[in-house]
């Protein structure tokens, strides 16, 4: 466990204060929420947890590659991998520190919604504060199989641009999911952040037990992928190249 | 702007300064007021610790900074107003394991850095070939640069910087983390380039390069030249410093007494059937021993400071 | 010339860019786009007007985007190769090839965007005319070339900073927000709508789903702006590089 703190702390400390970092968690939800305000959305507590979950989304997935790009350059994870502490848990901590990050999206959002049309009411908070929080380790948890990707591979950026995409698209960020085409609207039951936003929309607890459920087996599969690929990445021989 | 014009198509560097600014203290001076010239045909070597100021010297030269104040010539040509110029006939290497483009082929590598020479067609295939075969890199020339060792991107480098065969050459560390061999053929192809009429500027702190490959040495010291001569001078002035170590063996007992009258003499301390002594020069002390012993000498060798014993004296410890 | 031109062009793109193997580049390059589109869409409801110009829009915003992101990225690849440098100590130097590296970048963009277009449309069934098929295709070139323009001025910063992806990033906030790509320039507040004409897509739009009469216009009032953000770009590429030559940035990685 001292491993993912110091790893959590040596993040924040590095990428925390990161410019595009704070552009994309700032500037991208008020653009967003403002093109769904002015194309007819209402400015409701939905309107907050989707723009939320699409910066997020957008911040989480630039900051996992810059994560995991700059440990490459730095050779940092050759150096973990040479001691008896396991690499993944430097990763997973790292992953803890962008959750923080994005985690002010949130307020970020809601903050302007308000000031711009208005308090946004929050008729329940406790699922609201709850729902953030899981739509924040939802996006976060999504991108494990995204970091397993990005170890494995030494030209990953360029694999790695179309998945937080897709993520977005289909979690349903901008309009409900039920205005989604079927199939989209099938593939988002998988996505924790389609169940968060529903949650914090419609103030059920129920809806976000669902996502709590997805999220966990989203951290299985990440959890499994990471052991799987630095296990076989020490049988290459470009292992932990830059 | 100083009213001097250079007398030499080679590299021409009067009082030059380069400050950088912190963020945290006052500015640091990483060349400071530094005079020299390589003429062509001459290798001249910046030698010097870390941070001695050799790699900020052949960015100004090569126009990637601007001096603080002084100046430079390059080829004819002002680096502060004529970087265009200093561009067209000046070619470059900083070495190491970027720079490079990892996932072109070495020839494809050539290729794209010769159009920004503005060479195209049969004639930069060519001229690509030509310098792939020159540095050794023929076979290699379709294999991706990642896959090439330190070595072989360094000969690429080399090979880079002389797409436009240019009159001027600067080339920091060119066989800095090389293998032995390896060097040795890097050195050798150093030579040549200095032999075909091209004012070569090398950085190292490798001292046999130095010494192998320079007509001329230039020794800074946090950003200052301490001393400039030829490696043999060099030696000399630390052989007139330091001393130089004669060991002699005789076929018979020498007292210590006799050896007081060796001119010169330093110091002197008994080894196995002889004697090492330290004399500040070698060739009377030579003599002295010659005459004074003749045949009874089985063995005499005089060792001269080295250039690294040199490099030290001036240096110090930094 | 146009050898050196073309060896140069593609050079620069395959040596610069890691999405160059199949995986890459289909996420890159064909899912990413398809997957923004599929994302503003809903917004248009059920309306039929709304979801093509949300189309169209959709469509152009990936376009110019990917456009500015390939020419921006460059020169930080440039950084991160170690390769920025010799780039600029070089006898053609930086601004004169930065137009040739955007050539590639507006050939790809341009494919993905059609790929992406033919697919959103199949996927909400949005019926498009054939005159607006031509003009999409036409805009789309446009925008391509006006994008190349704000690519250049983008990259500049690089130049002079280390954080490459900071400019691009806010390049693309902008064009989502206020280029008229999404939200119409009508629907702005008025200075931001002088802000909107002032940005790639505005003036393409209009010539895709405007009134006849004006279309022609609209398209030299998009290649002038993209002229105009090149002729800021090329200016600020230069100060840049002689501020990175003062401050001894241009070729730190």
């Amino acid at each position: 466990m001292a491993i993912v703190w110091a790893s959590i702390r040596t993040h924040l400390r590095q990428q925390g204060l990161s410019p595009v970092a704070w552009l994309l968690s700032g500037l991208f939800p008020i653009a967003l929420a403002y093109v769904a305000r002015q194309l007819g959305r209402e400015a409701d507590l939905r309107l907050v947890a989707g723009v939320s979950a699409a910066a997020m989304i957008d911040t989480a997935a630039a900051l996992v590659v810059l994560t995991v790009l700059s440990e490459r350059q730095w050779g940092t994870l050759r150096t973990v991998a040479g001691t008896t502490r396991r690499p993944e848990l430097v990763l997973v901590g790292r992953l803890c520190g962008v959750l923080i990050q994005t985690l002010t999206v949130v307020p970020v959002t809601y903050a302007f919604v308000s000031v711009a049309w208005g308090l946004v009411p929050v008729p329940a908070p406790a699922v609201a504060v709850a729902g953030a929080l899981v739509l924040a380790a939802g996006v976060v948890i999504v991108m494990m199989p995204l970091v397993a990707v990005l170890v494995r591979f030494r030209y990953h950026p360029g694999m790695t641009n179309g998945i937080p995409a897709v993520i977005l698209a289909f979690t349903g960020a901008l309009v409900p999911l039920a205005q989604l085409p079927s199939l989209m609207r099938a593939c988002a039951t998988v996505l924790p952040s389609a169940w968060a936003i529903e949650a914090v929309g419609s103030g059920q607890w129920r809806t976000l037990g669902y996502g709590v459920a997805v999220m966990a087996g989203w951290a299985l599969l990440g959890g499994v992928l990471l052991v799987l690929v630095f296990r076989r990445l020490r049988l290459r021989p470009d292992a932990f190249e830059v | 702007m100083s009213e001097f014009s250079p007398d030499h198509d080679g590299i021409s560097v009067r009082r030059l300064v380069r400050e950088f600014r912190s963020r945290t203290g006052p500015p640091s001076t990483a060349v400071d007021d530094l005079s020299f010239d390589v003429r062509p045909g001459e290798l001249v070597t910046l030698l010097g610790h870390n941070g001695a100021g050799k790699t900020t010297t052949a960015r100004v030269l090569v126009t990637l900074l601007e001096p603080t104040s002084g100046s430079a010539w390059v080829a004819g040509a002002d680096v502060r107003t004529r970087a265009r110029e200093v561009r067209r006939r000046c070619g470059f290497s900083f070495g190491g394991d970027t720079g490079l483009y990892p996932r072109l082929s070495a020839e494809e590598n050539l290729r794209f850095f010769a159009t920004l020479h503005r060479l195209g067609g049969a004639a930069m295939r060519r001229r690509c070939a030509t310098l792939l075969d020159q540095v050794g890199l023929a076979d290699r020339a379709g294999d991706r640069v990642e896959s090439l060792s330190h070595g072989l991107r360094q000969r690429l480098h080399i090979a880079r910087s002389l797409l436009h065969d240019p009159p001027v050459l600067v080339l920091d560390e060119p066989s800095s983390g090389i293998d032995p061999v390896a060097a040795r053929d890097i050195r050798a192809m150093l030579r040549s380039l200095a032999a075909d009429g091209r004012a070569v500027l090398l950085t190292t702190h490798d001292l046999v390069e130095a010494e192998q490959l320079s007509h001329r040495v230039l020794v800074l010291r946090k950003g200052r030249l301490v001393a400039e001569a030829t490696p043999s001078r060099l030696r000399q002035l630390a052989a007139n410093s330091l001393g130089t170590r004669i060991e002699v063996e005789f076929d018979a007992r020498v007292e210590a007494e006799i050896l007081r009258d060796c001119p010169g003499l330093k110091v002197h301390e008994p080894i196995g059937s002889g004697w090492s002594i330290l004399v500040s020069d070698g060739a009377p002390a030579t003599s002295w021993l010659l005459t004074t012993f003749g045949s009874s000498i089985v063995h005499l060798n005089v060792s001269p400071p080295s250039l690294e014993d040199a490099y030290v004296e001036l240096v110090g410890s930094v | 010339m146009a050898d050196r031109w073309l060896t140069y062009a593609w050079l620069s793109y395959k040596g610069l860019y890691t999405w160059l193997n199949p995986w890459g580049y289909l996420s890159s390059r064909v899912v990413r786009p398809i997957a923004v589109c599929l994302l503003f869409l809903p917004l248009g409801g059920n309306d039929e007007a709304a979801m093509l110009r949300l189309l169209i829009g959709s469509t152009l915003l990936v376009m110019a985007t990917d456009v500015v992101f390939g020419v921006a990225l460059a020169v930080g690849n440039e950084r991160s190769f170690g390769t920025l440098g010799t780039v600029i100590a070089s006898p053609v130097g930086l601004p004169a090839t930065l137009a040739a590296r955007a050539f590639p970048h507006v050939v790809d963009s341009f494919l993905g965007s059609v790929t992406t277009a033919v697919i959103a449309a199949a996927v909400y069934d949005i019926p498009l005319t054939p005159g607006q098929i031509a003009r999409g295709v036409l805009a789309l070139v446009v925008v391509g070339v006006s994008s190349t323009g704000v690519g250049i001025a983008v990259s500049s910063v690089a130049l002079r900073f280390r954080d490459v992806f900071l400019a691009p990033n806010i390049a693309r906030v902008v064009l989502i927000a206020l280029s008229g790509a999404l939200v119409s320039a009508g629907d702005l507040p008025e200075w931001l709508g002088v802000v909107s004409g002032a940005l790639p897509i505005h003036h393409a739009i209009t010539y895709v789903l405007g009134v006849p009469d004006g279309r022609a216009f609209a398209l030299v009032l998009e290649l002038a702006v993209g002229a105009a953000w090149a002729t800021a770009g090329y200016v600020l590429v230069g100060l840049m590089i002689r501020s990175g030559r003062r401050a001894a940035t241009v070729d730190l990685t």
